[in-house]
């Protein structure tokens, strides 16, 4: 009987909003990285994703007062300077890429910017060899 | 084959400078309204403040300064709030669009309806600060909308914290650009009264100098802008009143015409006013999801499904609709494979 190649699954982390709308995803994990990665490498990497996005999002006197500056600006100030919520997106992709590399990708799994889809989910690939 | 993202943007939205500007397709009210306010500087800089410096005192020179910087600030919250994305949501791609319809609960009034196998739940609820919100499954974007964001009908796409779409600066006014709108209403009914208020100043020297028929008729442009600004403020000062009403309750005009709240407490309320206006005016600026100016992706083109995980059978319907929604999403693309 001929054995089926290795094939792959998309699952998509869904966002938690039991905070409210800020940008927080939810760190259950699927029952279909059982036996790929490790429940504990999967919650450290949301929990560190979420960490990013509520410093992004946080509230503070520096947060307001670049907001207040910007606003004096007329916003030209966004020509020249990234915002701080944009570097936060660059360094959540940036930690998602190292965490893929490092511990993700020899398993098969590779997980996706949640930038490429809205911040809405993160994409997760998993790849099955055929006779698992 | 490169193509930015912005050429292959679903719904009805017109780009500018290769995707980094954006607006609605009706722009005309919009391209009125800077008009009237870049005319109404003009006049105000060249007839009363020149009056003003060459027939009563040189020291109003901070008089004209003012004036300009309003303008400034009024033309560039309002280009800010008709230019920038106010938070569209990118519309899922098929492989993603599967995956959400298995997320959504069994819904008795469609299930009722009697189609076999089951029809895509429209509806998934989630919990927020422990009260239950219904998320709707929007057809068009194939996903549940999340909490606060709504379908635009007049973009076709769903935008987060959906506020409304305002023809007068023909956009959306949603989460990205509702601190520009606001700032726009506020500082026009600041200028439009100071513009008002040099103009009877102007009226009365050049009364007391000329007589008050011959001031009109040697500043004509004084009474132009006085109309001019009257009428803004007089359009502009009740919205204002509004939105900060609104924002000290840190509701949506969407929510607030809908009575979203009227058995439940507000779930994103946060409890200070002041903070409530820190958070609209000077908090984050959220980025914009739809990456205008990013490169389409092969994997994109053609909406290749790696196999789905919940594959659930479509009524017919849906799935008439769902095919036009992603034909007209990748019209200038190669065949789409239909993968169900």
């Amino acid at each position: 009987m001929e054995r089926s190649g290795p094939f792959s699954k998309k699952i998509f982390i869904q966002r938690d909003y039991s905070y409210g709308t800020a940008v927080r995803f939810s760190s259950e994990f699927p029952q279909e990285l059982r036996g790929k990665i490790g429940e504990r490498e999967f919650q450290e990497t949301i929990d560190e994703i979420n960490v990013i996005f509520e410093e992004a999002e946080a509230y503070n006197c520096q947060r307001y007062g670049e907001g207040c500056l910007a606003c004096l600006t007329g916003y030209t100030i966004h020509f020249c300077f990234k915002t701080h919520y944009q570097k936060c997106t660059e360094r959540a992709a940036r930690y998602i890429q190292e965490r893929n590399y490092h511990i993700f990708e020899r398993h098969g799994v590779l997980m996706g910017d949640p930038m490429d889809r809205g911040l809405r989910c993160i994409e997760v690939n998993i790849t099955y060899d055929g006779d698992q | 084959m490169t193509q930015r993202k912005w050429r292959v943007f679903p719904g009805n939205n017109r780009f500018y400078c290769n995707g980094l500007l954006m607006s609605s397709t009706q722009v005309a009210v919009f391209l009125f309204v800077i008009v009237a306010v870049i005319v109404t500087a003009c006049l105000f800089f060249a007839f009363d403040c020149r009056f003003l410096i060459q027939y009563v005192h040189p020291g109003t020179i901070p008089l004209a300064l003012i004036g300009l910087l309003g303008a400034f600030y009024v033309l560039m919250f309002l280009l800010k709030a008709g230019c920038t994305d106010p938070g569209f949501i990118p519309r899922a791609r098929q492989d993603e669009a599967h995956y959400n319809q298995g997320l959504g609960e069994p819904d008795p009034n469609t299930t009722s309806t009697g189609y076999v196998g089951g029809t895509p739940s429209k509806y998934r609820t989630v919990e927020i600060h422990g009260q239950q919100i219904k998320l709707k499954y929007c057809v068009t974007c194939n996903m549940f909308r999340p909490p606060r964001a709504s379908h635009c009908g007049l973009c076709n796409n769903c935008v987060e914290n959906f506020d409304h779409h305002c023809p007068w600066v023909g956009n959306c006014v949603a989460k990205r650009n509702y601190r520009y709108f606001y700032l726009f209403l506020v500082s026009m009914c600041i200028m439009g009264l100071y513009v008002m208020s040099i103009n009877i100043t102007v009226m009365v020297l050049a009364s007391r100098m000329v007589g008050f028929v011959n001031a009109l008729k040697t500043y004509p442009a004084t009474v132009i802008e006085f109309f001019i600004s009257g009428f803004a403020v007089i359009a502009v000062f009740g919205l204002a009143c509004y939105h900060t009403q609104l924002i000290a309750t840190m509701k949506t005009t969407n929510e607030e015409i809908k009575n979203t709240f009227r058995t439940s407490q507000n779930p994103y309320r946060q409890h200070n006013v002041l903070k409530n206006f820190c958070i609209t005016i000077c908090g984050p600026f959220p980025p914009s999801l739809i990456d205008r100016r990013g490169f389409v992706k092969d994997e994109e083109h053609h909406g290749v499904d790696y196999g789905a995980t919940n594959p659930i059978m479509m009524d017919p319907e849906q799935r008439s609709m769902q095919d036009t929604a992603d034909t007209s999403s990748q019209l200038p693309l190669t065949t789409s494979t239909d993968n169900n």
